[in-house]
């Protein structure tokens, strides 16, 4: 058991020797947790890196924040286009990104007990900062301001997450 | 007959300079192209007072072996990002001085590839471009480095023209 352990991580670290980060054609699937007002965040993500600094991002999310007597849960997805703008030796990465949100919100009221669902699309910009602890792993740490349209939860919110992601 | 010698002991030079950069440790990782299943990679650069020393990573992950044609270097100055694809620029194609003698990446292997190039400083803005092109095939990636980055690599302490003395 503990000579394939070492083979394993061998292979890995043989691997991770040739692996490009953060170029044409490279890819990376992640998850996240955040930080929302009165609430908290999840998602699962894919980045695919595009020519000229420039990549797409594609997440699903799932969110839940809780009111005075309501509760909601927030399920969208959020394609985005990153630029990276500055770029800190050879694996710290800054970005410029701006995506779309579209998704259903389901509200649920303790006290009158009552539930509704509602679609909503939203538009998202913000700052995302990926750091490349190895050829393999990577962090991600995002902030985003949402403008959300046709959302009974509010107009506009921001978002913290942070992440970690696989490059492959 | 002095300058036969001295051409000679340069060739000598550089090309042991060249094994040197092949066998150090791998130093970029976000240069190079992941495209039809094959990675490239330039993982090594470093200059001396004559040249610049590549060091490329070809990993074929296909079935398909990878013959290579050619290797092109080319400085490229005055395009400026997102602009007109027509706007003046300048192209400057380097010559290869010596390069090592794979040709061949076989299918589902890995090869180190060696260049040197005479040394030609760009500016921070331009680029150097590599081109490899396959014989018998499409896959001819270009791999573009920025001239930040060219203007940041590594350099061999001694000069190559002070050793023949």
């Amino acid at each position: 058991m503990k000579t394939k352990l070492i083979l394993a991580l061998l292979l890995i670290s043989t691997s991770a020797n040739a692996q490009l980060i953060h170029v044409e054609g490279s890819k990376a699937i992640g998850l996240n947790a955040g930080y929302v007002k009165n609430g908290f965040n999840v998602s699962s993500r894919i980045t695919l890196y595009q020519k000229n600094s420039i990549a797409c991002r594609g997440s699903i999310d799932f969110e839940r924040v809780s009111f005075d007597i309501s509760k909601a849960s927030i399920m969208y997805a959020n394609p985005e286009i990153m630029y990276t703008f500055y770029t800190l030796g050879d694996n710290f990465f800054f970005n410029v990104k701006g995506g779309i949100l579209t998704g259903a919100e389901f509200i649920s009221n303790s006290v009158l007990d009552k539930k509704k669902s509602q679609f909503f699309v939203g538009e998202n910009i913000g700052l995302c900062a990926e750091y490349f602890i190895s050829n393999k792993i990577m962090l991600n740490l995002d902030l985003d301001q949402r403008f959300l349209q046709l959302s009974k939860v509010g107009k506009a919110s921001y978002i913290i997450k942070l992440g970690i992601n696989l490059n492959f | 007959m002095k300058e036969v010698v001295i051409i000679e002991n340069h060739n000598a030079k550089m090309k042991e300079r060249l094994n040197s950069v092949l066998s150090d440790k791998i130093e970029y990782s976000s240069i190079g192209k992941v495209e039809n299943g094959m990675t490239f990679q330039v993982a090594n650069i470093k200059n001396d007072d004559n040249f610049t020393y590549f060091k490329l990573i070809i990993n074929n992950n296909t079935g398909s072996d990878y013959n290579i044609d050619g290797i092109y270097f080319k400085i490229v100055e005055g395009k400026r990002k997102g602009m007109k694809k027509n706007e003046a620029k300048i192209e400057q194609r380097m010559k290869i001085e010596f390069e090592s003698p794979v040709k061949v990446v076989t299918a589902y292997q890995k090869a180190e590839l060696g260049y040197v190039i005479e040394r030609f400083t760009g500016s921070k803005n331009g680029s150097l471009v590599i081109q490899i092109r396959e014989l018998k095939g499409t896959r001819n990636p270009i791999i573009e480095i920025s001239g930040e980055k060219m203007l940041k690599v590594k350099v061999f302490e001694q000069k190559l023209s002070s050793n023949e003395n």
